[in-house]
């Protein structure tokens, strides 16, 4: 028996060293950041059922790997290695295999899909004539802000008093996006030059952000999320200064939000400011 | 086996020492370039470009000349050119000379960009600008240096030029610092910037222009970044101004040099008249005045806000003169089109408005039906605007009572949502009529 098998073992660290990675992440603070969405949970489950079927896939291949390398070993097999043709029936099963699994991921995610991605399952200010959720006749709600990448930061547009946007009242702010908790929340997104991407990590939302589309996004804060401020980045590489392009969102009470809209609303229509403070010595 | 290894520390001795070399290299031609002063000679280029352009209409006017009298002054005209063109070549010989020495001053004075001094006379914070300065440094705890390299200097130049890297992509260019010219203030015209002014464009950023917001930057970053702005501006304003007062600098220098009372008098000389004159200097004095030099926002007359709006448009369209520039349809497209300061038909240069280190950009005035006002679009920062004018970019201030300017702030503010009648009685082809 040569002394070289022992090398498989070297690959038999691959699959333990990364399982034990996985389990350890948490402590490590490398796993998911806080959700702090209602439905951020729905995604939360999609990637650990993901991650756990690829997981065990990938021990198993692991395992199996390891375990020939050890057995077939030249030294203590005599025999000359055998060619075949292959089998036609085990390719008919890991072909048919995959695909059914990937058909059933296809239809399991589908309503995590639609719920986030569809306009018709938006939020909805009131339903239509009909009396039913859910149709063509609803009213949508109308979004909170409009928020327009630009190389590097985010512009923000809050409708005002009116609550339309694009009219005389907006407010307009930068990098600084305030929301109120327990409430759906619709926001426009849109690019002023290339291609970015919205990211609340927070929220579990990510959606690309493509010059002359307007899109919309839809989440709710959930109770417990206020009074705290979370990411606003950029996830699709913008050009040089992408790493910085950066923004926060705070989840405020309902009376700190309006507080905060009527204190931005002062701000644009001031008439005087105070003077600076005289330089110290 | 043991010769083998010996043999390659050996290498990487000689190749670690080849890397210092390099280094030393780099950091000695990276001061070349932080002193050389490549706006003026692009200033001289286009001057002679210009006067060039003069000469081309002067000859197409002899041609349409039409009496003896009119062409003599012609020639006379293009003579006068001509002699301004050999000027102004001279003036590009003598300039690398020019240079040396002023460079040698300005870093006398402020060090480099990378290792700032700061004479106590500018009242500058040191400490503050180290914070800025340099290469960017980064610790366990967060702490960042080299702000100015981190978030700046791809656009702004090293230099504080407005020609960094990424400039000549960009519409408007980077703002040139060493010239001292801010176009968002509340200070009147011809003052500078407040530092609350520089920190207000930093925290919102200049919508409608490719300058981003450092809102989320740590208050003592951003102000940091502001007293460095002031710093690149300063140095370079001292830069052009010991350029421009070039044959008055070398005369006390030479007697300086000499010793004895000399050297107090170059010293009073630079730092009195350069540093701290008003009008052909540093402008330090100015920097230092601007918080008292802030333009009185008058209150807002008691009037509805359809009423302001309708003597607004008045003021547009008859006193306040906007339309001359920004158009009956205040697209900007009025009958007053600056190209920057390339002009045959003026008679004298205007002041280069952008960088003239970088290709020519057509300066136009605002499309005012754009939902986006350039700069910051509280009521309070138009109110200055269009109080003091902008004079950065040459918008002169309308001559209308304080008060009035409101009425022009609101009509302004209404221009992105106003209705326009389409033209439904236009003639077409009348010819066939």
């Amino acid at each position: 028996m040569g002394k070289a098998k022992y090398w498989s073992i070297v690959f038999l660290l691959v699959p333990i060293l990364g399982v034990g990675l996985f389990i350890a992440a948490p402590w490590l603070r490398m796993w998911l950041p806080a959700d702090v969405s209602e439905h951020g949970h729905t995604i939360d489950h999609l990637f650990v059922f993901i991650m756990y079927l690829t997981g065990a896939v990938f021990v198993a291949t692991e395992l199996a790997l390891f375990w020939y390398l050890w057995k077939y070993d030249a030294k203590s097999n005599a025999q000359p290695a055998r060619f075949t043709h292959g089998s036609h029936s085990l390719e008919v099963v890991w072909t048919i295999l995959p695909a059914a699994t990937l058909l059933f991921i296809a239809i399991y995610q589908i309503n995590a899909w639609a719920d986030q991605k569809l306009e018709r399952r938006s939020p909805l200010a009131s339903v239509g004539p009909d009396g039913q959720a859910g149709t063509v006749d609803d009213v949508p709600k109308p979004p909170i802000a409009e928020v327009t990448g630009r190389q590097f930061e985010w512009r923000i547009r809050y409708p005002g008093p009116d609550g339309i946007l694009h009219t005389r009242d907006d407010l307009l702010d930068v990098n600084d996006l305030h929301i109120p908790v327990d409430e759906e929340i619709v926001i426009v997104i849109k690019s002023d030059d290339v291609l970015h991407s919205f990211f609340l990590p927070n929220f579990r939302i990510k959606q690309d952000v493509v010059p002359g589309m307007k899109q919309k996004v839809w989440f709710k804060a959930v109770k417990g999320s206020e009074g705290r401020s979370y990411d606003l980045v950029c996830a699709e590489l913008c050009g040089w200064g992408h790493y910085k392009m950066k923004g926060r969102i705070t989840v405020d009470t309902a009376s700190d939000y309006r507080a905060w809209l009527d204190n931005l609303s002062f701000e644009q229509h001031r008439t005087s400011e105070p003077p600076p403070p005289t330089k110290e010595q | 086996m043991k010769r083998h290894t010996s043999t390659s520390t050996r290498c990487s001795t000689i190749a670690l020492f080849a890397i210092a070399a390099s280094l030393c290299g780099c950091e000695q031609s990276s001061h070349a370039y932080f002193t050389a002063t490549s706006a003026p000679r692009a200033d001289i280029d286009r001057e002679i470009e210009r006067f060039n352009l003069s000469l081309e209409a002067a000859a197409k006017a002899k041609k349409q000349a039409e009496n003896e009298a009119e062409r003599k002054t012609i020639e006379a005209q293009e003579e006068d050119l001509r002699t301004k063109i050999k000027g102004s070549e001279k003036e590009l010989e003598a300039l690398p000379e020019k240079q040396k020495l002023v460079s040698t001053i300005v870093r006398a004075m402020f060090g480099t960009p990378d290792k700032p001094i700061v004479l106590s006379a500018t009242g500058l914070d040191i400490r503050k600008i180290r914070l800025a300065a340099g290469p960017t440094t980064a610790d366990e705890n967060g702490n960042t240096g080299g702000l100015y390299r981190r978030h700046c200097v791809h656009c702004h130049g090293v230099t504080g030029n407005g020609a960094g890297p990424t400039a000549e992509f960009l519409n408007p260019y980077p703002r040139d610092f060493r010239r001292g010219w801010f176009k968002f203030k509340s200070t009147g015209v011809n003052e500078k910037p407040t530092d609350d002014d520089l920190r207000r464009t930093l925290h919102q950023g200049i919508n409608g222009t490719a300058m981003p917001s450092f809102k989320l930057l740590p208050a003592a970053e951003v102000d940091a970044l502001v007293e460095y702005v002031k710093y690149l501006s300063i140095r370079g304003e001292v830069e052009y101004a010991l350029l421009e007062d070039y044959e008055n600098c070398k005369t006390l220098l030479d007697a300086a040099k000499q010793g004895g009372a000399a050297v107090e008098a170059f010293r009073t000389y630079v730092i009195d008249t350069i540093l701290l004159g008003e009008t052909n200097g540093g402008g330090m004095t100015l920097w230092n005045r601007a918080n008292e030099r802030i333009v009185e926002v008058v209150p807002r007359p008691d009037v509805s806000p359809e009423e302001s709006i309708q003597k607004g448009r008045e003021i547009f369209y008859g006193v306040g003169g906007c339309v001359k520039c920004h158009g009956e349809s205040a697209m900007g497209d009025g009958q007053i089109y600056y190209v920057n300061d390339i002009d045959a038909q003026r008679s004298e240069p205007i002041k280069p408005m952008v960088n003239p280190s970088l290709p020519m950009q057509a300066l136009k005035p605002r499309n005012l039906r754009y939902t986006v006002i350039r700069g910051f679009s509280r009521d309070i920062d138009l109110y200055r605007r269009l109080r003091n004018g902008i004079d950065a970019v040459g918008m002169p201030a309308p001559t209308i009572p304080p008060e009035q300017v409101w009425h022009l702030v609101d009509y302004v503010k209404s221009l992105p949502y106003e209705f326009i009648e389409p033209e439904t009685s236009q003639v077409e082809n009348k010819r066939a009529n």
